[in-house]
């Protein structure tokens, strides 16, 4: 049991001061009382002896004074009579009646000193000599005695007599007469006198106690000595009030309990002050404690201190407190920053702590948890969870773990994220008890996640034509798929051994990466035996790191021989596709030429008299037959294989041939966008021709409908810091734009590589030689598109450096008119050819419009419909309407207009069925005068 | 050391307020100056019963005018006296019809307390009424005996009745005994003002030898008793005073409890009133002593003849 340090003290002070004082007061107050009761026994005896004595005396003496007095009379002289009993009744001070009485009792003569007697009045006579009456509210002492043959009574009023005796009597003493029945007669204090009917119990002749009940019900005990007098037949007795006659030493008594309680009151407020003084520091300290002990750490230490042996406590405390702040600061840290979860309950499941990982876990204020029932907060259950660990901790005392538990709470609350917690159940403190839960719910579903992607990588691994060998850093294998087993040979456990008892020649790699410290290492061909039989291997060595350090690598393989042959094999049969694909455009261009040379030849005929135009259309002939041999030269070149043959060109000129070329005859709108002063380049034409057509070609493929092609030209400045892989200087940025399909993002990246396609019939080398083109150039193509919208490929190549501008300059050749016979528009989009049939025909005696494109010549037609017979359209027009969409536009103008198609490609579809597109006639090119003069006379009748 | 006297003054001073008496107040009302003399002796008798500087007096001398004791009683009220000393019966009626609060009453000079309806009985009042009754009724016949034993040649006693003292009307009875055995006739005069007994005084003559006047215990005559006196000087007639009081001033003899001796016996009442006992149980007393008082000073100049014994009897003589 505590005791406070104030109770302590205040004990001390009680003891050494209020016992001995209780302990002699009781013991001066007994013997005081002895004293005052042996003494009140004397006294009040030696009181009631006399005071008996002359109460007897009293009586005695007044009766024999009436008798002598009356004798005088001998009760025969009544007027002497009346006179003595006149002087009694008024002068007596005791007598209050007498009365002169017959035997029968009729009054004879009697004077009452209040009552008016009259003689013959009927008396009562008493029996006995004295007896007590009382009248008038008073009592009467009644003496009956015999005189002169009569009964003379004498009424002597009892309190006049008492008076009498005890005239000097102290108030302290109370006598008291009693008749033989002890019923209570007189008492000097009147209060007693009507209510004691009789006093019981007491004791004749010696000390005795008695109890009175006064007129206001109060019992008072009195110390009383009583006698008898037989002669009246009384009791007579004094008394002294026990509480009066004790009333000195009661006093003496009750100061001394004053003063006991006093000093007790002192020593209450002094051992309070003493206490106070000694133990407000304790207590201060006390308090202090036990708010560090409830939690509360908000201590206000006092501001003064003592200097002394409690200061330094303070001190010590206050560094105490201190310290033990910073530990439960860190403490507090630690346990609101783990990540796992910490209650502490108390055995009726309140919350009585919580870290703040769980109030983030379940979204609540501190406040709203705390005081709260564990399983209401955390299974938002009404009563405690069944099986719960808490009650096996109480009785067992130690902890309790339950690793891997489904959580309980998951039954309760479908939005627990918790599936899987460790929880562990310690006993904390008295009555408290710790619950720690480790969520695993997250590292469950991470081993998972591992544990699939172990399984994804192991099937991977191991269905993947490539061969993966992963060592260690001791260069022993770890893993090897059955790939790499297949591709080396190995039919045995090779795990855990050193690489190079499968394999030696990737030991010199690994060295690399361990020793030289390189990231990966790219081998694309590795000629190697295995088995003796020779294998072209492509090998990609990484380095495995973890937390920084080496710890092994990654060995990537593939047999790469099979490829490599069909590769070689590819790249032959891209090559005779091209060759095949130029010799076509060649083609098409010898006959533009050959058509030019042979109708200037037939003009030569024509001019054979007239020298000067003889010798003009001799060396346009000789013109063409040049262009024909420098084709040819460039074809050599070719077919001689990728050798540059670089020259200072305009791209503009190489850009538009190489277009119109592949474009011609087809539905695709072509727009060239070239900056005026734009820097020539120094390239080999054909092979950036090559460029052109191969990026035509795909572009045709990708055009569904309303093909159009955007070709922007413009001058460029590298900077050093550039974005692309190009030394800084001057360039040429070509962009070539379609709205075709588009590229699959997915595909972007890869559709510069050989063998690579997405056509059916493709060769995979097209793209693959644009970039080797632009590569060999010291230039720079990448591509952009977005499937659906179109492509566009941008093209770097380096300005020609020492560059002098060359004027162009236009053969214009002029024509001799011939006979006119017709009215004939002629639309062709070669000019020497169509200037040169022009020629011929007005030579022939026509007139003649012309036109390089359809648009042109519907212009034309409308201005001129009524002066023109016969229009001839070429069917392939580059960058511009062909014969085919032209002749539509012009039966709309006039259904009967007669037209002829004329192209270098018979086997277009147009060419065979021409007149089911409106046209009246054909003429494939070259055609001679001759031939034309014979469609003309074959038409002739429909003209 | 210091502390044994810090103790010792302490004690001292403790013991001093511990012992300090209870201060008492009275509220005396007096019906005249006459009745002033009870008050005497019930200060005298409390005095001798130990109350000396403990009690406060309250003394209101109401000088007959009855209007005055509503506010008297209110100001006994507000000083919360222990009890109230009152004389004669139309002061303590008066009291007992106004008072609310029942403060103790010690009643004096009350002639018939039970026939006045002041006390139930008495030897248990039964209310806050307690006294020394003045017996004047009971003593009637013993003063007519006095009456006609002293002067024997009388005939016919005259005594003045106020009808309105309903109560005093039974005096007659008590006196038609006496009066017959005693051979003499009662002659009652019927007054309510003084103005009635004057127009008597002035009427009537009697005759010197065989007539006298018998004062009955009545207020009006006591408050009118110059008119008696002088009534009886007139006539030259004996006159028997219902208090022993009147005779200095006139009248020839008188038997009954001294105003003094009375107030003297009530301090017994209030002693035991002020330690706490109920006026209800404090029977009524009768007076101790009752005088004989004869005045001769008044005989003599009235020349009657009368029985010198009482010269002998009387407890005191006019000179």
């Amino acid at each position: 049991m505590k005791i406070p340090i104030n109770l302590k003290i205040l004990a001390g002070f009680l003891i050494v001061s209020i016992i001995p004082l209780i302990i002699g007061l009781i013991a001066i107050s007994s013997f005081l009382k002895k004293e005052r009761t042996e003494e009140l026994s004397n006294l009040l005896k030696s009181k009631l002896i006399f005071k008996k004595n002359v109460f007897i005396d009293v009586i005695t003496h007044e009766e024999r004074d009436i008798k002598n007095i009356l004798s005088i009379t001998k009760l025969t002289n009544e007027a002497y009579l009346n006179n003595i009993l006149n002087l009694i009744i008024f002068k007596s001070k005791l007598i209050k009646e007498v009365d002169i009485v017959s035997k029968n009792g009729k009054l004879i003569n009697g004077k009452s000193y209040i009552d008016f007697m009259y003689p013959g009045e009927k008396i009562k006579i008493p029996a006995k000599k004295y007896s007590i009456e009382f009248s008038h509210n008073l009592y009467f002492l009644v003496v009956k005695s015999n005189f002169y043959n009569k009964i003379l009574i004498l009424k002597i009023s009892l309190k006049d007599i008492i008076n009498t005796i005890f005239q000097n009597n102290s108030s302290e003493f109370k006598y008291f007469i009693m008749n033989k029945n002890g019923k209570l007669l007189f008492h000097s204090n009147y209060i007693y006198v009507l209510t004691q009917r009789k006093i019981n119990s007491f004791k004749v002749n010696q000390i005795t106690l008695i109890k009175l009940k006064s007129l206001n019900n109060n019992i008072k005990n009195f110390i009383s000595f009583i006698t008898f007098l037989k002669k009246f037949n009384l009791y007579f007795g004094v008394s002294i009030n026990k509480k009066e006659a004790f009333k000195q030493i009661n006093s003496f008594i009750k100061r001394g309990i004053f003063i006991i309680l006093i000093i007790f009151i002192l020593s209450i407020i002094i051992s309070l002050a003493l206490s106070r003084l000694l133990s407000y520091h304790i207590k201060k300290l006390e308090e202090i404690t036990k708010k560090i002990r409830k939690g509360n750490y908000e201590i206000e230490f006092p501001q003064r201190i003592p200097k002394d042996e409690i200061g330094e406590l303070y001190i010590s405390f206050e560094l105490m407190l201190k310290t033990i702040l910073n530990k439960i600061k860190k403490l507090n840290l630690l346990l609101n920053t783990i990540g796992d979860s910490i209650y502490v309950i108390n055995s009726e499941y309140d919350i009585i702590l919580i870290n703040k990982n769980e109030l983030r876990y379940l979204q609540k204020e501190l406040s709203e948890v705390i005081g709260k029932k564990c399983y209401s907060i955390f299974a938002n259950r009404s009563f405690p969870c069944p099986n719960c660990a808490i009650e096996k901790v109480k009785k067992i005392k130690e902890p309790v773990f339950y690793n891997n538990i489904d959580l309980v709470e998951k039954e309760f609350r479908k939005s627990c994220k918790r599936k899987f917690v460790n929880m562990a159940f310690y006993p904390f403190e008295h009555d408290e008890y710790l619950i720690y839960i480790k969520d695993l719910t997250q590292i469950y579903n991470i081993l998972k996640e591992i544990e699939f992607e172990r399984e994804k990588l192991f099937v991977t691994l191991h269905s993947i034509g490539d061969g993966v060998i992963v060592v260690d850093k001791s260069k022993k294998i770890i893993l090897i798929n059955n790939s790499a087993r297949n591709i080396l040979g190995i039919r045995i456990n090779v795990e855990s051994l050193p690489i190079e008892t499968i394999s030696p020649f990737f030991t010199n790699f690994l060295e690399e990466i361990f020793n030289e410290k390189k990231h990966i290492i790219n081998v694309s061909e590795k000629k190697i035996k295995i088995n003796g039989k020779k294998v072209i291997l492509e090998i990609s060595i990484a380095p495995i790191f973890l937390n920084q350090k080496l710890e092994g690598a990654v060995i990537v393989f593939r047999d790469i021989t099979e490829k490599k042959k069909y590769e070689q094999e590819i790249i032959k049969k891209e090559k005779l596709e091209a060759v095949g694909m130029l010799a076509a455009g060649i083609a098409h261009d010898f006959n533009n030429i050959l058509t030019a040379a042979i109708g200037n030849i037939s003009l030569c005929q024509l001019y054979i008299e007239n020298k000067q135009s003889l010798i003009e259309k001799l060396k346009t002939t000789e013109n063409s037959l040049y262009k024909a041999k420098n084709l040819t030269e460039k074809l050599l070149t070719f077919s001689k294989g990728g050798y540059l043959i670089k020259e200072t060109n305009d791209l503009r000129k190489i850009i538009k041939e190489s277009m119109d070329f592949i474009i011609s005859g087809k539905d695709i709108k072509i727009e060239y966008n070239f900056q005026k002063d734009l820097w020539p380049v120094k390239v080999d034409s054909s092979q950036l021709t090559q460029v052109f057509h191969n990026l035509a070609l795909n572009s045709i493929d990708a055009i569904k409908k309303n093909g159009f092609i955007k070709i922007t030209a413009q001058n460029k400045i590298i900077s050093k810091d550039n974005m692309y892989p190009l030394k800084p200087g001057k360039y040429v940025e070509i962009i070539f734009e379609d709205n075709g399909i588009g590229i699959n993002s997915k595909i972007l990246n890869k559709i510069f590589d050989p063998f690579f396609t997405t056509k059916e019939k493709g060769s995979g080398l097209g793209l693959s030689t644009v970039y080797n083109i632009i590569k060999k150039h010291e230039g720079y193509i990448y591509v952009k598109s977005k499937s659906g919208k179109g492509t566009a490929f941008y093209i770097f190549l380096p300005a020609a450096k020492n560059y002098k501008k060359e004027d162009q300059k236009k053969e214009i050749r002029e024509k001799k008119e011939i006979d006119k016979k017709l009215k004939i528009l002629l639309m062709d989009d070669n000019n020497q050819l169509r200037e040169t049939m022009k020629e011929l025909l007005e030579l022939l005696g026509h007139k003649v419009f012309t036109a390089s494109k359809g648009e042109e010549a519907i212009e034309i037609y409308k201005k001129n419909q009524k002066n023109i017979d016969l229009v001839i359209l070429d069917l392939t027009i580059i960058g511009g309407m062909g014969g085919k969409e032209a002749i539509k536009e012009l039966l709309k103008i006039n259904p009967n207009i007669k037209a002829i198609v004329s192209s270098g490609y018979s086997d277009d579809p147009v060419m065979s069925d021409y007149k089911s597109y409106g046209f009246i006639e054909k003429i494939e090119k070259p055609y001679t005068i001759k031939k034309f003069q014979e469609i003309i006379s074959k038409l002739l009748n429909q003209l | 050391m210091k502390n044994y006297i810090f103790f010792f003054i302490f004690f001292l001073i403790t013991t001093t307020l511990f012992s300090k008496e209870k201060i008492y107040k009275i509220g005396a009302i007096i019906y005249a100056k006459p009745f002033m003399i009870s008050l005497k002796g019930f200060q005298d008798g409390l005095k001798k019963l130990g109350y000396k500087e403990n009690i406060k007096y309250y003394i209101y001398n109401i000088n007959t005018d009855l209007k005055k004791i509503p506010h008297i009683l209110n100001k006994l009220n507000k000083l919360k006296v222990n009890l109230i000393f009152a004389t004669t019966t139309p002061v303590n009626l008066a009291i007992k019809t106004l008072q609310k609060s029942k403060i103790p009453v010690i009643f004096n000079e009350v002639a018939d307390p039970v026939g006045c309806g002041l006390v139930k009985s008495l030897l248990k009042p039964n209310c806050n009424f307690t006294g020394i009754t003045h017996a004047a009724i009971e003593l009637l016949p013993k003063r007519l005996e006095i009456f006609k034993n002293m002067f024997p040649t009388l005939k016919k006693c005259y005594v003045f009745i106020n009808p309105l003292e309903k109560f005093l009307n039974s005096q007659l009875k008590y006196l038609m005994l006496p009066a017959k055995i005693l051979k003499l006739k009662i002659i009652p005069l019927y007054v309510s003002t003084r103005s009635e007994i004057e127009k008597i005084v002035n009427k009537l003559k009697l005759n010197s030898k065989t007539d006298g006047i018998f004062m009955s215990a009545s207020a009006l005559p006591m408050a009118n008793v110059d008119l008696l006196i002088n009534f009886s000087r007139i006539n030259k007639i004996p006159l028997m005073v219902i208090d022993n009081v009147i005779l200095p001033k006139g009248g020839c003899v008188g038997y009954s409890p001294n105003f003094y001796d009375v107030g003297f016996q009530s301090a017994n009442l209030a002693d035991k009133i002020l330690k706490g006992i109920s006026p209800k149980n404090i029977p009524v007393e009768y007076p101790e002593k009752i005088s004989l008082v004869v005045s001769l000073k008044e005989i003599k100049r009235l020349n009657l003849k009368f029985n010198k014994n009482f010269l002998v009897y009387a407890n005191k003589i006019i000179k």
